[in-house]
């Protein structure tokens, strides 16, 4: 176990900047979540940390100690990949013992004993140990998977997309199976994948990436309700925050947005007047999450109400998504998955603006972290 | 456009394989009905029997009011637009799209209007002069479905049809379709195995397991009130929690015991009756992640409550989700996003009785 600090990473491949400026520091112990899409830089860094990728400039310190120019088995960083990648000839007890019979690793075989097993009790094998790899379910090999890069007692784990390739459903179930095992690690953990309900479900703190840059750092919580930048905000979520683009505009000493369609108006709530007082910006996207938008019946108040048509309507899991067109603007709405709405039939939306967040329409960032 | 009624219509293959036993289904003129079921429930072969790809073993489908079982699938006036999306590789879009048309005679003048009206309901229009290769998945599912509109079929059935697509894809897919429903009023039949997609789209649901029809219904309908626990079990995410019990009546009160003596619940009287008009103790309690109050502290109260232990829990901006373990068993709670648990605490599973399901153990079926 030990502390992860990463001081102003950067990774070229030729004229591609895959990893830019990243600073980062992971505790002791911690699990860390590293969010993005595809291409965002995810899996480099973790390269980069295991030794595989050398860096183009920053430095890598685990424990406090400089790793650069550091051998991979040197680090005592264990890795585990999207696809369990057991042997599977070897029983669960020899696929596990495998990493530490490696040539040059040389640990009596009652050490080896006592780490196989203990792994295996913690995770929950030790009944398996006997069996080989086919004999088992895709949760079991997930297991073994980690089981194997736990043996080792790393440092530091890197876990890259391990359920990722799974089908929804079983990703669900192995979600929450991983998040049982989540206690059992005790290693300064990075978890990187491109799925927000995974992060947002096992993150200690979480980081997202996007070209290559951090974009925000913090709990799950905070970047749900606090999303530094539109990217970020979008990235969380599903249906994604609604974005409408809107004008400030001081009308009987109110402050209100009005949308440049002209079809939608909030009141700026408290705790945002003070970061727009100075006056310098006038326009500005406001983003609405789909649960803090609802169907209005009865009296409509001035502003925070907005009328239109049902453009669409579904019902997904656990809620269903009206999707409405409002103006310009298609607005997706959270509802209960006992709803029903005609296609075409008008509408009328109540909106919780004090629940807003408001970026610049021209930088996307959270006026908040200007 | 036309209803569409299937009467006693059974399906056994050579070898005897049954794969539609007695099915009686009417799908309104003008509505969007989804054919649902898990693999091998009947649900493809019933779909080719309405086309005519498939012969029928005994029963009657009639469309329109014409009994169609001796009219060959040309006859019919059905489109079919499959999985894969079986385009014509040399053709260009337009070729493709006005295939079945020229092929009928229909006069030149109006193959090109019924072309390019397709088109542009299906906004395909800038791709018209492209070969299906140089096309993405989406594009050709849109070539596909075009192609079988253009035909103006009376029924319009669907086989899997967004099954290739990505995610994405497959989201905006499934409003364009229920817009284009919306805008044709062409009665149309979706087949699938996701149930996740048949919630999604349709107005009604038709449920197949095994070659029967387990129930039909709207989504409210079928969603409330299942007529059994395959019906119950495969209806909705995260899927609804079930707890064998065993019950016990004494002077018109019913109590439920958990058979692996978690717990045991006293049930209300509008319960406690289904109960008590049952032949078999063996009672399953059924109940959905979304009807199930999880609270730090016993409610008291009467309710239908449990004891049990957060296993995880997982807080995911929207809503949390909590699993809990309730003596050998899991049971799945997805709590508002306000809510906060840790793993090991102690917490109150309060059931929303109104939302409470009873099956009988044995045979499935709801009390």
């Amino acid at each position: 176990m030990a502390k992860l600090v990463l001081e102003h990473l950067t990774k070229d491949f030729g004229n591609v900047r895959a990893v830019n400026d990243v600073s980062l520091e992971v505790e002791d112990g911690e699990f860390l979540v590293i969010l993005g899409p595809s291409g965002a830089g995810k899996t480099t860094t973790l390269k980069l940390i295991a030794g595989v990728e050398r860096p183009t400039s920053g430095m890598i310190y685990i424990g406090g100690k400089p790793m650069n120019a550091i051998e991979p088995h040197h680090r005592n960083v264990a890795m585990a990949f999207e696809s369990y990648a057991l042997y599977p000839h070897y029983n669960v007890r020899d696929n596990l013992s495998f990493p530490l019979k490696a040539p040059g690793r040389k640990f009596a075989q009652q050490e080896i004993d006592r780490r196989v097993e203990e792994v295996a009790e913690l995770l929950n094998i030790h009944m398996l140990l006997d069996r080989l790899p086919r004999m088992l379910s895709n949760g079991q090999k997930q297991r073994v998977a980690l089981g194997r890069a736990m043996v080792r007692e790393p440092d530091v784990l890197l876990l890259d997309e391990p359920i990722s390739h799974l089908d929804a459903k079983l990703r669900h179930r192995m979600r929450t199976e991983f998040k049982a095992l989540e206690a059992a690690i005790r290693a300064t953990t990075i978890y990187v994948t491109h799925d927000y309900l995974e992060a947002m479900s096992l993150a200690d703190r979480l980081v997202v990436l996007k070209e290559g840059s951090i974009q925000q750092i913090g709990g799950p919580h905070e970047l749900f309700v606090n999303p530094a930048n539109v990217f970020v905000a979008q990235l969380l979520g599903h249906p994604q925050i609604n974005l409408v683009e809107c004008t400030l505009q001081r009308t009987n000493g109110v402050l209100e947005l009005i949308s440049t369609d002209g079809a939608i108006k909030l009141e700026v709530p408290e705790r945002l007047r003070g970061a727009l007082a100075d006056g310098k910006l006038d326009r500005v996207l406001a983003g609405i999450r789909p649960q803090h938008l609802g169907v209005a019946n009865g009296h409509h108040p001035a502003s925070n109400v907005c009328s239109g048509t049902v453009y669409v309507y579904e019902r997904l899991g656990t809620k269903g998504t009206l999707t409405a067109s409002v103006g310009a603007h298609r607005l997706d709405v959270l509802t209960s998955i006992e709803e029903s709405f005609v296609i075409d039939e008008p509408v009328s939306l109540t909106i919780d603006h004090t629940q807003l967040s408001l970026f610049d329409a021209q930088t996307h960032k959270n006026i908040l972290f200007n | 456009m036309a209803e569409v009624r299937l009467e006693h219509v059974y399906k056994t293959y050579r070898g005897g394989v049954e794969a539609v036993i007695d099915l009686n289904l009417t799908i309104n003129d003008g509505e969007f009905l989804t054919l649902l079921g898990p693999s091998g429930c009947g649900k493809t072969s019933t779909l080719r029997m309405i086309v005519g790809l498939e012969e029928i073993t005994s029963g009657q489908i009639i469309i329109g009011n014409r009994v169609v079982n001796k009219l060959g699938p040309n006859e019919r006036n059905v489109a079919l637009a499959f999985e894969t999306y079986a385009l014509y590789p040399p053709l260009r879009v337009y070729d493709n799209i006005a295939f079945c048309l020229r092929a009928r005679g229909v006069p030149h003048g109006d193959i090109d209007r019924r072309v390019r009206e397709v088109a542009t309901m299906l906004d395909i229009t800038d791709i018209l002069d492209r070969k299906p290769a140089e096309l993405g998945g989406g594009q050709k599912q849109r070539v596909s479905l075009a192609r079988a509109l253009v035909r103006e079929p009376d029924v319009f059935l669907m086989d899997e049809p967004l099954s290739h697509l990505d995610a994405a894809q497959r989201a905006h897919m499934r409003s364009e379709l229920k817009r284009l429903h919306a805008r044709t009023g062409r009665t149309t039949v979706l087949v699938t195995h996701d149930q996740l997609e048949a919630v999604a789209m349709a107005e009604r649901i038709a449920v197949m397991d095994l070659g029967v029809l387990q129930q039909v219904g709207a989504f409210n309908d079928i969603f409330n009130n299942p007529v059994n626990k395959f019906v119950a079990g495969f209806i909705g995410e995260p899927p609804m929690n079930f707890l064998p019990c065993t019950a016990t009546s004494k002077g018109g009160d019913v109590v439920l015991r958990a058979t692996d003596g978690s717990f045991s619940v006293k049930l209300p009287p509008e319960l406690a009756h289904k109960v008590n008009g049952h032949s078999s103790n063996q009672i399953e309690i059924g109940i959905r992640p979304i009807n199930i109050v999880a609270a730090h502290h016993p409610n008291g109260n009467g309710a239908v409550e449990v004891e049990a232990r957060v296993f995880t829990f997982e807080a995911l901006g929207e809503e949390g989700q909590l699993a809990a373990t309730v003596g050998d068993q899991q049971v799945l709670v997805v709590t508002p996003a306000t809510e906060h648990f840790e793993r090991g605490d102690k917490v109150w599973l309060e059931m929303q009785t109104k939302r409470l399901h009873l099956f009988d153990a044995k045979t499935g079926l709801a009390l």
